[in-house]
């Protein structure tokens, strides 16, 4: 997206992945006589995409770092230059795996919690629209 | 080649100041579009191309005139822009929501319990046993997308699917989810029979409600899943006789055990994926375990088709000799997996699952004519129903 242009707030827009993060950035859609409820519910649900994009950035950053001093450590060992087997890297994944263990099993209780907490609010936001809608016509 | 060139090969901007050729001629170079090996096929991104894309906007502000439409590719396939997500209730959306190519396979097993059940043959019964099942499968896998979204984006596997690219908001598949389940579900009681239908709502929420969250927290999720893949056929086999008898356990116990070899065939290459993106499976974090399960599963294949199957008068003795070939092999390619695993004999193993198991659902309905016909007593319940139908 060029830094020139705005995205037009009439639409829902989602963005590129995030290099690191591989999330997705959300920027939903502001109507003009937009109601408190609705705002509210915009914002939180930008704000739980806005937390797991952070979420991921960190975890896929740490996996990065983590797997290179792990490439560094096993050449100096070994000598050679050569790229590390599957078998080598696997000791790697799980160590990983495991060290990250609770913290992605919090974060999964907590997506669950947002991500249902979300679906009430967006059945009532639906109505919202809907009745404008009506009301319009 | 090198080629010089004095502007931008990827913002078209001229390149001024550089005096480095190396750097003017590597920025004429074409940009990498990233992660496109697991993208969907050409075929779909073709279609793609041809649709009317969304508009997108550059500068415009509010209440302005409306803005053109641009023919563009979707949002699952641009990986450097910005595009309007439109929750469209496109038929394409709802199919990849339902996972088409897995439910159609789920109900192909369904199909296949079926045609094993000793019960007779009814239209009614089977079209709503084949629908059902598959509308209970799309409800599933909705739920689970809507579960997993963060971490299908994280996959390359999974990175193009339908929450992920926001082609659908999460409301839009939960809803979707749960009309499948309802009309799944109110089809199977109707047009099958109770229990066919609870052991379909009992599928989805042990695939939705166990399976998708143990994923995160414990290996046993495996087991879970092999459970998941051995429903369908007791819903078939439950829908044309109304009861399950030690036939269909057999049936059911063929699909658990084939989930082995299947699924850590296919783990054993993504488990860079699978450690990154948090799932606790074993080919990550106990590899002994994921060696031992698949040739113990795979020597079970063999018991539960030349033993079992025909005790339990699933199917004939014939079975019992012409399905040895296919578990033969199953067998020396898990324990060449078992013996050496690596990306070769991983990924031979989990193609041979592939084929292995419509090739012996196929020899089993085939050695199924000339069982024993069921004893007076024990008459499965469609068939008494019938009868009583003409008297």
């Amino acid at each position: 997206m060029p830094k020139s242009s705005r995205l037009d707030p009439r639409f829902d827009w989602v963005g590129p992945p995030d290099p690191v993060g591989k999330i997705r950035p959300l920027k939903l859609r502001v109507v003009e006589n937009e109601t408190e409820y609705e705002r509210k519910y915009r914002e939180r649900r930008e704000a739980i995409n806005k937390w797991n994009m952070a979420f991921w950035r960190e975890h896929n950053e740490l996996f990065d770092r983590e797997k290179a001093a792990f490439v560094e450590r096993k050449r100096a060992e070994k000598g050679d230059l050569d790229q590390l087997t599957a078998d080598e890297m696997s000791i790697f994944y799980k160590d990983f795996l495991n060290s990250r263990r609770t913290t992605l099993a919090d974060y999964n209780w907590e997506w669950y919690r947002h991500n249902f907490s979300l679906v009430w609010p967006a059945v009532r936001v639906n109505f919202i629209r809907f009745r404008r809608l009506l009301l319009r016509r | 080649m090198l080629m010089m060139r004095n502007f931008c090969g990827g913002c078209g901007r001229k390149i001024t100041g550089v005096n480095n050729m190396l750097l003017r001629s590597a920025a004429s170079m074409p940009k990498t579009k990233p992660n496109y090996d697991e993208m969907p096929s050409t075929s779909d991104y073709n279609a793609a191309r041809r649709k009317a894309a969304p508009p997108v906007a550059v500068g415009i502000k509010l209440g302005a005139p409306a803005i053109q439409k641009q023919e563009k590719p979707i949002a699952a396939l641009r990986s450097d822009e910005w595009t309007v997500a439109t929750s469209s209730a496109s038929p394409g959306n709802y199919l990849q929501l339902s996972k088409a190519r897995l439910s159609a396979l789920v109900t192909v097993t369904a199909i296949g319990g079926f045609a094993m059940a000793p019960g007779l043959f009814v239209l009614p019964t089977f079209a709503s046993c084949a629908v059902g099942t598959a509308l209970m499968s799309a409800c599933a896998n909705s739920y689970n997308q809507f579960l997993e979204s963060p971490y299908d984006s994280q996959m390359k596997r999974t990175q193009a699917r339908v929450l992920v690219v926001d082609k659908i908001s999460p409301l839009h598949a939960a809803i979707f989810g749960t009309t499948a389940g309802l009309a799944g579900f109110m089809l199977l009681w109707v047009g099958a029979n109770p229990l066919t239908a609870t052991l379909g709502l009992a599928n989805v929420l042990l695939y939705a409600g166990v399976y998708t969250p143990m994923k995160r927290h414990s290996v046993a999720c495996t087991w879970a899943g092999a459970l998941v893949g051995a429903i369908p056929p007791l819903m078939g086999y439950a829908a044309c006789c109304g009861t399950l008898d030690a036939g269909a356990f057999v049936l059911a116990g063929l699909l658990y055990a084939w989930q082995f070899p299947h699924f850590n065939g296919l783990s054993w290459n993504l488990r860079a994926d699978y450690s990154r993106a948090g799932y606790r499976v074993m080919c990550v974090t106990d590899q002994e375990l994921c060696r031992r399960t698949t040739l113990r599963h795979a020597v079970a294949l063999v018991g539960l088709c030349s033993v079992a199957a025909p005790l339990s008068d699933l199917t004939t003795w014939t079975f019992a000799v012409d399905s040895l070939p296919f578990n033969a092999y199953m067998v020396y390619l898990s324990y060449k997996f078992y013996k050496h695993p690596d990306a070769k004999t991983s990924r031979t193993l989990f193609r041979y699952s592939l084929i292995y198991l419509p090739a012996i659902m196929l020899l089993m309905v085939v050695s199924s004519y000339g069982r024993t016909p069921p004893k007076d007593g024990a008459r499965p319940v469609k068939e008494a129903e019938h009868v009583e139908h003409i008297s």
